[in-house]
């Protein structure tokens, strides 16, 4: 039988903990259910204090100096290939900072996964709003949400996969060069540019699906919107 | 700087990067791995490209957290790049690429670390220099918890950025770190008990510890 000073040990060690034990004691607890609640809202200050925006430490990435030695051009040529690998990574590693804040918007809303359909009359509004219809073919929608983003509403949806939900943002004011991928805060995903229109960001929960899945659904729920404005 | 370019602990940002790259020995990638990716296609080096591209963000905050130093935790990300890119072929699975990378980065850092002989500098004096990381716009709270665990000891501190920054489990956090589950347990209620107090929480409902948790020896803050 798990006490108070047990259950809020494991509570401190580790928030997300869960065990039939712990479960047990939290339904007959209310002095430890609200602890809890209290130390699940410090584990959300937590998490946002530790995700630093990265975006101001990008700069340019240096190479090694070169050695001259015996296959000196086939030196300069791999140093010419490291350069240019690491150069374009920090060139665009200026979007994971809308990256960051499209993962933050998620642990905002964890309703969002239900996967039940969504009534039509729930949705349309919804995406009007953004001056978009969905094709069929984009899937099922489960979630359907305008939310405040970056001081714009945009659509945030769900849309059920047959590799499990996926979200969808449509980010109408936040355009981009190029597709960017990202992992991170337990999220994998891409950000797509669509011209004229922004980008979208799609992303998976944790280590649901491969970056290849989620480009793929991706490219169809880009190519079933239909702009209405 | 000093004529070897390597003995400069701390110092503005940007000389980190250049006594990392100058210093002597530095290995230099082999030309005969290019020359194979060029033969076999450029898909490889996009993939690892978009790989590198996809972690980068998470990969600078752990590094960040660790070092508490942004300069050098660009470094040590440049480097652990660099030195992932020369070993891509020992990771079998895009799935297993973080902790493959958090591995690199932990070997390099204690690496830089050794090279440099760091010296122990002032929390303050660090908490004020990466002032600009540690802001966060309109949220005071947010600034003064980060300030907060810039005092958290290495050894609680690494535990919970694993934890809740990259989602590690109690057990990976183990293997990571080499230590047994119940010291990372240990140690990450250790790490929240007190950043708690650091912040000004009501801890009045927070346990002890227990006399287990109090045999193991709490490391000098």
């Amino acid at each position: 039988m798990t006490d108070c000073a047990q259950y809020r040990r494991a509570m401190l060690a580790d928030p997300q903990a869960a065990s039939p034990e712990l479960a047990e004691h939290l339904a007959h607890c209310p002095e430890c259910a609200a602890y809890r609640e209290r130390l699940l809202r410090f584990e959300g200050r937590l998490t946002r204090a530790l995700r630093i925006d990265v975006q101001a430490a990008h700069e340019p990435a240096q190479v090694p100096p070169m050695r001259v030695r015996r296959n000196g051009w086939l030196a300069m040529a791999a140093s010419l290939v490291i350069a240019l690998l690491v150069g374009t990574l920090w060139l665009g590693a200026p979007h994971a900072s809308l990256a960051a804040d499209v993962v933050a918007h998620m642990a905002g809303e964890p309703e969002a996964w239900a996967r039940s359909p969504l009534p039509a009359p729930n949705l349309a509004p919804v995406l009007a709003e953004a001056h978009m219809r969905l094709r069929p073919d984009a899937g099922t929608v489960s979630y359907a949400q305008s939310c405040l983003f970056r001081g714009h509403h945009v659509p945030h949806l769900v849309v059920q996969t047959d590799m499990g939900p996926v979200t969808v943002m449509v980010l109408v004011h936040e355009p981009v060069a190029a597709t960017r991928m990202f992992d991170e805060g337990g999220y994998r995903g891409t950000i797509v540019p669509v011209p004229g229109h922004g980008s979208i960001a799609v992303l998976v929960k944790g280590e649901e699906g491969d970056l290849a899945q989620v480009e793929s659904v991706a490219a169809r729920v880009k190519e079933a919107i239909v702009w209405t404005g | 700087m000093t004529p070897d370019g390597i003995s400069i602990p701390v110092g503005p940002r940007g000389w980190h990067r250049d006594a990392l790259l100058s210093r002597p020995g530095y290995d230099e990638p082999e030309a005969d791995l290019y020359m194979k990716d060029d033969v076999g296609g450029n898909v490889g080096r996009a993939r690892f490209q978009a790989l590198c591209q996809a972690l980068r963000p998470d990969l600078l905050r752990f590094a960040f957290w660790l070092s508490r130093d942004l300069a050098l935790a660009e470094d040590v990300v440049q480097e652990t790049m660099l030195r992932a890119w020369k070993a891509r072929d020992s990771l079998k699975s895009e799935s297993a690429a973080k902790p493959w990378f958090l591995t690199i980065i932990r070997r390099e850092y204690a690496r830089t670390f050794e090279r440099k002989r760091l010296v122990t500098v002032d929390v303050d004096e660090l908490i004020a220099r990466e002032e600009p990381m540690l802001a966060a716009a309109h949220d005071q709270d947010l600034a003064e918890l980060r300030a907060a665990l810039f005092k958290l000891p290495e050894e609680y501190r690494e535990p919970l950025v694993l934890q809740v920054l990259m989602g590690y489990s109690t057990a990976e956090i183990a293997a990571e770190l080499g230590l047994t589950t119940g010291a990372v347990l240990t140690r990450l209620f250790r790490a929240r008990k007190q950043l708690r107090v650091l912040c000004g929480e009501d801890t009045s409902m927070d346990p002890e510890e227990t006399s287990s948790e109090v045999a193991r020896k709490d490391p000098a803050p």
